[in-house]
């Protein structure tokens, strides 16, 4: 029974993070929504494999927080350049990066 | 009568929604950010409430130490000027209906009882023993991204 709380929290936290991407115009607010989904994700992985499960977590939660890492990197990196650039960090805005 | 660890999962999701839900009423950025840091250290408290201590430490390691620093040090070297970026109705609104969804397709799921700790520490060493080379992959892929990134965005 307690894992259906850890379940249910787990997808309260993917829709915030769901309605977070569909409701903000801020490029940035945009991609920690994404990171919310991941926490989500990664908390219902552990959630499922410990209470379910049997095997190695370890491959998922690495490739969880790999894809996590790497959107982090390249989004910050364009959010560097499109800052330099004077490009508008409203998302309904962009068209062309090198505007 | 309410156990404790009920009351410590109530209490941590509550404060778990709570710096989620600040993620998108704060104006400044970086307070966002601080806001999502806070989210990430009480996921590694919830961790611990499911009694897996080598992965709670992984992931104030790795989305703390890693992933929340480098969103610090990218938000810091960028001025932007504070303004409301988030329909708060709109949030609720969507984010309600995709619980609502997410809840009612999952209903259907058994769940079984709970088979102890799977993730014990020797487990978690001899299957990351197994899978080094994947491990490698990751991590060059990771640099690849960010560099080839840099080198495109140079060029445009």
């Amino acid at each position: 029974m307690f894992a259906l709380y850890f379940v249910a929290l787990s997808m309260a936290i993917f829709a915030i993070g769901a309605g977070g991407i569909a409701s903000s115009r801020h490029f940035l607010i945009t991609a920690l929504s994404i990171e919310v989904m991941l926490l989500a994700s990664t908390l219902l992985a552990v959630t499922l494999f410990y209470y379910g499960a049997a095997g190695s977590i370890t491959l998922l939660l690495l490739s969880l927080w790999s894809v996590a890492a790497t959107e982090t990197m390249a989004l910050m990196v364009l959010y560097r350049y499109m800052a330099g650039w004077k490009v508008s960090m409203d998302v309904t805005k962009l068209s062309k990066l090198r505007h | 009568m309410i156990s404790f660890d009920f009351a410590l999962f109530a209490m941590l999701s509550l404060l778990e929604l709570a710096s989620l839900a600040l993620l998108f009423v704060l104006k400044d950025t970086m307070h966002a950010v601080l806001a999502l840091t806070a989210a990430f250290s009480i996921s590694a408290l919830l961790f611990l409430v499911m009694e897996q201590p080598f992965l709670a430490l992984l992931q104030l390691f790795i989305m703390v130490g890693g992933i929340a620093t480098y969103l610090f040090v990218g938000v810091a070297a960028v001025e932007i000027p504070r303004s409301r970026h988030t329909n708060y109705a709109v949030l609720a609104v969507l984010a309600l209906a995709f619980f609502a969804a997410i809840y009612y397709g999952a209903s259907s799921a058994n769940f079984l009882s709970a088979q102890g700790n799977v993730l014990s520490g020797q487990a978690i060493a001899s299957s990351l023993s197994s899978s080094i080379a994947l491990l490698y992959v990751m991590v060059f892929a990771l640099f690849s991204i960010g560099i080839g990134t840099i080198v495109l965005l140079r060029k445009i």
